[in-house]
């Protein structure tokens, strides 16, 4: 179990992560969501001990994790900037990931390398942002570390790496089994493999859910506007527009059957919310949300 | 791999084309000072690889925190794993590096007299005086790679208007240990004080600077870059 009690992170007077506590169970791939600035980057980097945290504890399968030799050597976090110097070679780099990580599967990171077309003779200087991420990739991946944490690691990768990635992380994990934690901003895309979504919003945690959970959580309601209006009544709108005579709302509420049958008699039909939109609506109008609840 | 091993795996390749530049130059600096002087005053080795082997270790104490601490601590070492095998690297390099200026500069100083080619102010290394070299040299060298890890270290913490405080306190061990240990070309020691208290002054300063540098790095953020 990952647990973070109490735990904030500040920048001088800039609080980036605040007061967040966060039960993880381990073995289960995570996205983390949350809008640029929302304390991502912040929340990781106390929870791989990159940062101490101003205040509030990490703990790891019960072990306090900042400076923890056992818990750092299961821990990979691999940034959007990566972790290396640019004037080594990708095969140096490679290289030194086999020295220090215990599980490092060296004939696993060469297939990577070739899946994503790398060469292992050019500097780090010399890739370019999504052959950079590539690499990340192959750093997270091939470490098979226990508690993996790959922050924004699809950065310019084009549309062939990115699925390749996504390929490769859902099959490896079905192989070997540990907690994977996602930081995206490409939704849609990872969306399929995440089996938590937690948001994150001006530091604090706005939502910790199942995947599936989350999937069926809201619906999108048209039809005429009265129609709507009525239906939607007395339950938390997240988003709405209109065109004409016709409204569309987002509501953050699971109609049962009874409730479709009525709204339809009523010439409404419904819709599923992705977990982007529900992303889209919930950090957009946070505040708004929190005070229907 | 502990990370002193993986340390001098890193910089075997650095070490090596180091120390062979070092010795081509001397001897093509030595053979020309010698055949247009017929003699060398003054040991050639002592001032190059005397002084080139204190100022690189000085820029490995840079390079330990700029390059190597996060390269580290992103695969799986602690900070407080990565100071213990730094020390073990560093006392180690400093202590090899420090072997061979002395051992260097007795085998010059063979090879001058064989060839009849010493100058009258040269400084005739004996067995016993390497010992005597070795320590003043070896202190020395610490000194400086322990003053390039902590202005490193205080650069890459904190902005660069604190960096450059902690940057006059970092030059301390290099300062003293220059001033109470040095050697000069003619091999005498340039210091003003007795040699036990010249070697505790400097060993007490770079234990200090060591101490700060422990408490610096000890839970720095881990950054993308220094400042």
């Amino acid at each position: 179990m990952i647990e973070l009690h109490g735990l904030t992170v500040r920048y001088g007077s800039t609080v980036a992560v605040d007061d967040v506590h966060l039960d993880l169970p381990t073995g289960k791939i995570y996205g983390l969501l949350g809008r640029n600035g929302s304390g991502k980057t912040s929340l990781l980097s106390a929870l791989a001990s990159y940062r101490r945290p101003a205040s509030g504890t990490v703990r790891i399968d019960g072990a306090d994790a900042f400076e923890n030799p056992a818990v750092m050597r299961q821990t990979c976090f691999i940034r959007d900037t990566l972790d290396v110097n640019d004037s080594e070679r990708v095969r140096a780099v490679l290289c030194f990931a086999g020295w220090m990580r215990p599980g490092w599967d060296a004939g696993y990171a060469a297939r990577l390398t070739d899946l994503f077309e790398l060469d292992p003779r050019k500097r780090i200087s010399a890739l370019s942002r999504g052959q950079r991420s590539a690499l990340g990739a192959v750093l997270g991946l091939a470490a098979r570390a226990p508690l993996t944490i790959l922050d924004e690691t699809y950065l310019g990768m084009d549309a062939v790496a990115r699925s390749h990635f996504y390929r490769e992380l859902l099959a490896d994990y079905l192989a070997r089994p540990r907690t994977i934690i996602l930081s995206t901003h490409l939704i849609e895309e990872v969306a399929d493999i995440l089996e938590r979504v937690i948001i994150l919003d001006r530091g604090r945690v706005l939502l910790h859910e199942e995947a599936d959970e989350l999937r069926g959580r809201g619906v999108t309601v048209t039809g005429p506007a009265e129609a709507v209006g009525t239906f939607a009544g007395g339950h938390p709108v997240l988003g709405e527009r209109s065109l004409g005579g016709v409204r569309e709302v987002t509501l953050d509420w699971r109609p049962e059957p009874a409730d479709v049958a009525r709204g339809e008699a009523a010439g409404l039909t419904f819709g599923p919310v992705g977990i982007q939109d529900l992303f889209i609506h919930l950090t957009s109008a946070s505040q708004r949300l929190e005070a229907v609840r | 791999m502990s990370v002193h091993h993986a340390l001098f795996r890193i910089y075997r390749p650095i070490i090596i084309p180091f120390a062979a530049i070092l010795i081509t130059v001397d001897l093509v600096i030595s053979g020309l000072v010698v055949f247009g002087a017929g003699h060398l005053d003054f040991s050639m080795w002592l001032v190059l690889a005397g002084n080139a082997a204190k100022y690189w270790l000085l820029v490995v104490g840079i390079m330990l925190v700029v390059m190597q601490l996060r390269q580290f601590v992103a695969n799986g070492a602690t900070r407080h794993e990565f100071l213990t095998g730094a020390a073990i690297f560093g006392l180690i390099l400093t202590a090899a590096f420090s072997a061979v200026v002395v051992l260097g500069h007795g085998l010059e100083s063979v090879l001058l007299g064989a060839a009849d080619r010493r100058g009258g102010g040269y400084p005739v290394l004996s067995a016993t005086g390497m010992l005597s070299e070795f320590g003043q040299v070896f202190p020395e060298a610490v000194g400086y790679m322990t003053s390039g890890a902590l202005i490193a270290a205080g650069f890459y913490r904190w902005r660069p208007r604190i960096g450059l405080a902690v940057m006059l306190g970092g030059a301390i061990p290099a300062g003293v240990a220059d001033a109470l240990l040095g050697v000069d070309e003619f091999g005498d020691m340039t210091a003003l004080l007795p040699y036990a208290a010249a070697l505790a002054l400097s060993l007490a300063a770079t234990a200090l600077a060591a101490w700060a540098f422990h408490r610096v790095i000890s839970d720095v953020p881990i950054k993308r870059t220094a400042g």
